[in-house]
């Protein structure tokens, strides 16, 4: 296992890393097994900026997202020596964070699905809009987009199962192949495909009005 | 505009498949089939730029995280690594020194390993263990502790806590329970909770350290809005016009402002009111702060308000927003304090 120290920690903090004495992924991977704790980092930030924006935009709740990437990267720590280069590690990567996220997405359901809307006694205000106006490099187009179609669009997304919703956010957002898709999720091209396909006929059902 | 027209069964499969079109999912065979139709009617031409469109919108709601968001998600994760992994003197111990393991070494493990090979004489054993129990004696004179102490009558149980070395702790979580005790989790080599009222000293500078330094926004608002119930202390208000002015969480700001309601007359509160209105970019954020500048119109209005005011009565309008509304406002408050519309 990774040993783990502050000096890491300070590294982690002074910016990327200069430039990587590995020759390529694997060689990083091997690194990071043999006990290698810049390399664990280099693999850390190379994904990790992409799991938290999946888990971002699968639960809508920087919250949640905030669970899901700690949770990801201390099982992939945890679990480093069982990975056996038999799958990319972005499979491997994108399996653990997207069976976390599935799991969220299943409870929510149970529960009634949580609103990322906040509401107080003068009004409401989106965390996650909160969250996008931080970013410095906002396009002034998107801020023109009403928030209707905002509602709508999020709404049509909330109706999908947890799997319909994973496959369409892997596809749309990630911009995934089926094929990967499926290997990450544990099934065929084939079923990730029926699994778009009845996505796109529901948001395009709900959305259709829209455009 | 929807997508039904009188086509026939051909026309409804192709437009079944559009999506999977443009994600470029198709078979050859099927994009080939597809092609075809597209060519030939117009109807569904139209229905393939309406998938686009609608591709596009739901682009719209993509979420990229703050580069704060992820920085605080590695600080957590590098700290959580930290904790649980063994330290590299453990692995000493425990016989499983590799390479990798060995470069890390802290400046204790160096100490460690100095003496090795020249404690093996049984003779100075003894001397070692002295050695360890006065660094021992001396580490506990010099480190701060939060020792258990009383917890009646509501105080702290907490004792000695220095507080000029709140600097060097960090919170990392804040509860409060019903009857008004407040809990809260502090980083310093390990996490610990302390406990107190709002009427300790201790409590209220933790959470005002907490509400003006975290780097997570859902701890700087849960003690935001633990804060706001105590805005009559003059530290507790000053926090909630930092966090209204400054934070960079929409959701902090608006509990801030919340928060301040009952303070709007407060000369610091006006000030900080005004510069929501004229810097916030929230509409909500001003349509709220006008209102509750507005408000006060039975009270004098500082100089530096009329001027914002006066600013937002002469501003252009953007459409897009509630603009309108508070130059509406503003320009009510003006007339009501007697100062022009204009320069003033």
């Amino acid at each position: 296992m990774v040993q783990y120290t502050s000096a890491m920690r300070a590294t982690s903090q002074s910016g990327a890393p200069g430039g990587s004495p590995y020759a390529d992924e694997n060689a990083l991977i091997r690194a990071a097994q043999s006990g290698d704790q810049a390399a664990f980092e280099a693999l850390v930030r190379k994904y990790d900026q992409s799991i938290l924006r999946l888990a971002m935009n699968l639960l809508r709740s920087p919250e949640d997202a905030r669970d899901i990437y700690q949770e990801t990267f201390l099982r992939v720590h945890r679990n480093l020596n069982n990975f056996r280069f038999d799958c990319s590690f972005h499979t491997w990567i994108y399996r653990i964070a997207t069976n976390l996220c599935l799991d969220q997405l299943r409870k929510r359901k149970v529960r009634k699905e949580e609103q990322s809307v906040l509401t107080t006694a003068d009004g409401t205000v989106d965390r996650l809009e909160s969250i996008a106006e931080q970013r410095p490099d906002l396009d002034p187009q998107k801020q023109l987009m009403s928030g209707q179609i905002r509602r709508r669009v999020k709404a049509a997304l909330a109706e999908l199962s947890p799997r319909e919703r994973m496959v369409f956010e892997l596809r749309h957002y990630e911009g995934l192949r089926l094929r990967n898709i499926g290997e990450t999720l544990g099934t065929t091209e084939e079923a990730a495909k029926n699994c778009l396909f009845r996505a796109t006929q529901k948001m395009r059902v709900a959305l259709g009005d829209l455009v | 505009m929807s997508y039904r027209t009188t086509c026939g069964d051909a026309c409804k499969d192709v437009r079944d498949q559009l999506a999977l079109l443009l994600y470029g999912e198709l078979s050859f065979d099927e994009e080939e089939r597809v092609d075809q139709h597209l060519e030939s009617c117009a109807p569904c031409s139209a229905a393939l730029q309406q998938q686009k469109a609608l591709h596009a919108a739901i682009d719209e709601i993509a979420v990229t995280p703050s580069p704060a968001l992820l920085g605080n998600c590695r600080d957590n994760l590098f700290a959580a690594l930290e904790l649980q992994t063994p330290s590299p003197v453990d692995a000493h111990v425990a016989g499983t020194n590799s390479h990798a393991e060995a470069k890390q070494e802290s400046w204790w493990s160096q100490v460690l390993s100095s003496f090795e090979g020249k404690w093996t004489m049984t003779w100075m054993r003894p001397a070692g263990a002295f050695a360890l129990l006065a660094m021992g004696f001396m580490a506990a004179r010099v480190v701060p502790s939060f020792g258990v102490a009383g917890g009646s009558n509501g105080s702290a149980n907490y004792s000695a806590m220095d507080l000029t070395n709140l600097g060097a702790t960090q919170v990392r979580n804040v509860q409060e329970d019903a009857d008004g005790r407040v809990n809260i989790v502090l980083n310093e080599t390990k996490q610990r909770t302390v406990s107190g009222n709002m009427q300790d000293a201790m409590i209220r500078n933790l959470l005002v350290a907490a509400a003006k330094g975290s780097s997570d926004p859902g701890l700087r608002a849960e003690t935001v809005t633990i804060l706001v119930n105590n805005s009559d202390s003059a530290d507790v208000r000053q926090a909630l016009v930092f966090a209204l002015e400054n934070d960079q969480n929409t959701v902090v700001r608006w509990r801030a402002m919340e928060g301040l309601k009952s303070h709007a007359h407060d000369p610091a509160v006006q000030t900080a009111l005004a510069r929501v209105l004229q810097h916030d970019m929230n509409p909500g954020m001003r349509t709220q702060a006008i209102d509750l500048l507005t408000s006060e119109t039975g009270s004098a209005i500082d100089r530096e308000v009329v001027g914002v005011l006066q600013e937002m009565v002469n501003r252009e309008i953007d459409p897009r927003e509630d603009d309108a509304y508070v130059r509406q406002r503003a320009q009510r408050m003006l007339e009501a304090v007697k100062a022009s519309a204009g320069v003033y």
